[in-house]
């Protein structure tokens, strides 16, 4: 192995090591690969790079899909979408064991079809879910269980940062990435509901709080007094999704049928969001600015993360780095499938300290030179690799879902640890559904 | 408190000019938002798409960027991870502090990277008339946004040097107000 290499490694390493310290993802990568490349090319160039990489990276009409959908999710978290889809979903599931967790379940998948991020489906499900599930009998373990682990479909479900992200690392098509997702999306949530039966009925113990809990939605609305006709009751159940419909309609039609771009979905997206806002009155003149402003700080942080991750993947392929442990792997009679399995379980391991978004950004421009040596499809190698990094916001020590359920819900009679035990039983249906995805790779590809 | 009094006033000016930034950054959003409906409102309507806008969002994401970096520095919402951070503050709070103020010098001196060798590409930008765009149907000069962009690295270098000087002052034990010191 070559200087450069044993350098570009060192970087890795290094990198993994500063981040955990603390220091900022964007200026750890930063500094280690102007290192890196100082090393190998000299400072001057690497100066120029760096300034020249931050610049030209992000002057692409691609990037703003990343405004538009930040602004389209917060829009959306600020009304009361969130709320009407519980409310519907559980109507729908009232007669059902466990229906409750399952109504959590789905209105957050279909939440998330709306927003980018697991943190805005995770705060908006505490505030909504957990307060009803545990007034029905719920275990607040199994309560705040059902939130934790339904949010990762926000990133999963398209729209997603995470996706998006990946596009923009990978160099491939982000719509496609968004359509490719959607059916292990759905599958993810089926698999989440199933897991809630088998606990109701195996297992009902940690489940419901007492012996007469059946976890059935709220019996409230069935009391209006007069019995109205089947069509009245459909339409009382069906009206207040169809803001939620027309919003994922514009979104994943429009990118699925080829209408729009992503930029162009996220930005008639976010329109229609703030329409609805204000024909619902539920939103300000106020309001809308700070979430725009809001939106500013998050474009701010996650761009400046994709400038840095562009000189890091400059900085590896200078180091040579990737071709000399593509002769490793090639020598050692490793596999696709050994590949495989080594780079999904890295993912996991790293993803129980660092957030998803540092784990992409560090190992994914490293092994997409596998990827392509072993001629696979990338769109599906995108669809587990964020499905593997998503694995990580349920996990301790540092499972963000579950902080962000934590800090939500700001009781003293809920530790992380009743939310890490909680969501332990999701943890194993993504880790099921990613070994179904990673062994059935034409799931992510049913729809393109 | 002699060094308090003479630290707020330049502290004051930079964080009045991240917030100015930060205000045109935002309007952009807004702006950038209107210009991509009416293009998709253009193309499905009238059949044709606007001149200019895929030209104009390009650019514009750099400089709405650059014009937030200040801002959501001084929020804390770049993101790390902080929980050996926070707890190395809790626990051993000038460790804490020394490190917060490495990290942030770290961050101020790439800034100050980015922004003298993007100073020549704005020039140059400048002087050789560099633009996007096709010739003869649409053009938009790329110096603007380059100097935007050198612009805001160097407002968010000043901002990780009045973070660093900050968390090296509590880090030696003056503990500033904490407000007014960032």
């Amino acid at each position: 192995m070559g200087m450069e290499a044993w350098i570009g490694l060192g970087c890795i390493v290094g990198c993994l090591v500063l981040v955990q310290a603390g220091m900022h993802i964007a200026v750890a990568l930063m500094l280690l690969s102007l290192f890196g490349v100082t090393m190998v090319i000299g400072i001057e160039p690497a100066g120029r790079m760096l300034a020249s990489s931050s610049i030209s990276s992000i002057s692409s009409y691609l990037f703003g899909v990343i405004p538009l959908f930040v602004l389209m999710g917060l829009v959306v978290s600020v009304t009361s979408l969130g709320h009407d889809l519980f409310d519907a979903a559980g109507r729908i599931l009232k007669r059902v064991r466990g229906g409750l967790g399952m109504a959590t379940v789905i209105a957050n998948a279909v939440f998330a079809a709306c927003t980018g991020t697991s943190i805005a489906s995770a705060s908006v499900f505490t505030r909504i879910a957990v307060p009803e599930m545990e007034r029905q009998g719920h275990t607040t373990r199994f309560s705040v269980g059902v939130v934790a682990g339904s949010s990762i479909l926000g990133m999963l479900i398209p729209p997603s940062l995470l996706f998006i992200v990946f596009g923009v690392i990978a160099n491939i098509s982000i719509g496609a990435l968004f359509i490719a997702a959607i059916v292990p999306g759905a599958l993810m949530a089926v698999a989440f509901c199933a897991t809630i039966s088998l606990l109701a009925a195996f297992r009902p113990d940690f489940v419901f709080s007492h012996v007469g809990g059946h976890g059935g939605a709220p019996v409230i609305d069935d009391s209006d007094g007069d019995h109205p006709s089947a069509v009245v009751r459909l339409w009382q159940v069906v009206k207040p999704l169809v803001p939620v419909g027309i919003l994922v309609f514009v979104v994943l039609g429009g990118i699925y049928g080829g209408f729009f771009t992503p930029t162009e979905a996220g930005g008639v997206g976010a329109l229609a969001a703030i329409v609805i806002g204000l024909v619902r009155r539920e939103l300000t003149l106020k309001k809308i600015w700070n979430v725009v402003l809001e939106t500013g700080r998050v474009t701010a942080s996650i761009v400046f993360l994709l400038m840095a991750a562009q000189i890091y993947s400059q900085m590896l392929t200078l180091s040579g780095l990737p071709m000399v442990l593509n002769d490793w792997m090639e020598a050692s009679g490793l596999g696709l499938v050994g590949f495989l399995v080594l780079y999904l379980a890295l993912l996991i391991l790293l993803g129980t300290f660092l957030d998803s978004m540092s784990i992409l950004l560090i190992v994914v421009p490293f092994a997409l030179h596998f990827a392509t040596g072993f001629n696979m499809d990338l769109i599906w190698f995108g669809v587990i690799s964020i499905i593997a990094v998503e694995i990580g916001l349920l996990t301790p020590p540092l499972g963000l879902s579950c902080f962000v359920v934590k800090a939500t819900l700001n009781r003293d009679d809920v530790t992380i640890r009743d939310i890490f035990v909680g969501s332990f039983p999701f943890f194993i249906a993504m880790v099921v559904v990613l070994a179904l995805v990673a062994a059935v790779p034409s799931v992510s590809r049913l729809l393109l | 408190m002699a060094l308090a009094d003479f630290w707020r006033r330049p502290v004051g000016w930079l964080h009045f000019i991240t917030m100015a930034l930060n205000l045109v950054a935002t309007a952009w959003i807004v702006v950038l938002l209107i210009m991509i409906n009416l293009d998709v409102f253009s193309l499905n309507v009238v059949g044709r798409p606007i001149v200019g806008v895929k030209e104009a969002v390009g650019v514009s994401i750099a400089g709405i960027v650059f014009l937030q970096l200040a801002e959501t520095l001084r929020s804390g919402r770049h993101i790390r991870s902080d929980m050996f951070l926070n707890r190395m503050k809790m626990t051993r709070p000038r460790i804490g502090q020394a490190l917060e103020a490495v990290y942030h010098l770290t961050g101020g001196v790439l800034m100050a990277f980015i922004v003298w060798f993007a100073i020549p590409i704005a020039t140059t930008a400048y002087q050789s008339s560099y633009y996007v765009g096709t010739p003869g149907v649409f053009t938009l000069p790329t110096w603007p946004v380059l100097s935007v962009v050198v612009l805001g690295a160097a407002m968010t270098m000043l901002q990780f040097l009045v973070l660093a000087a900050s968390s090296a002052c509590r880090a030696f034990g003056y503990w500033p107000d904490t407000e007014d010191a960032r």
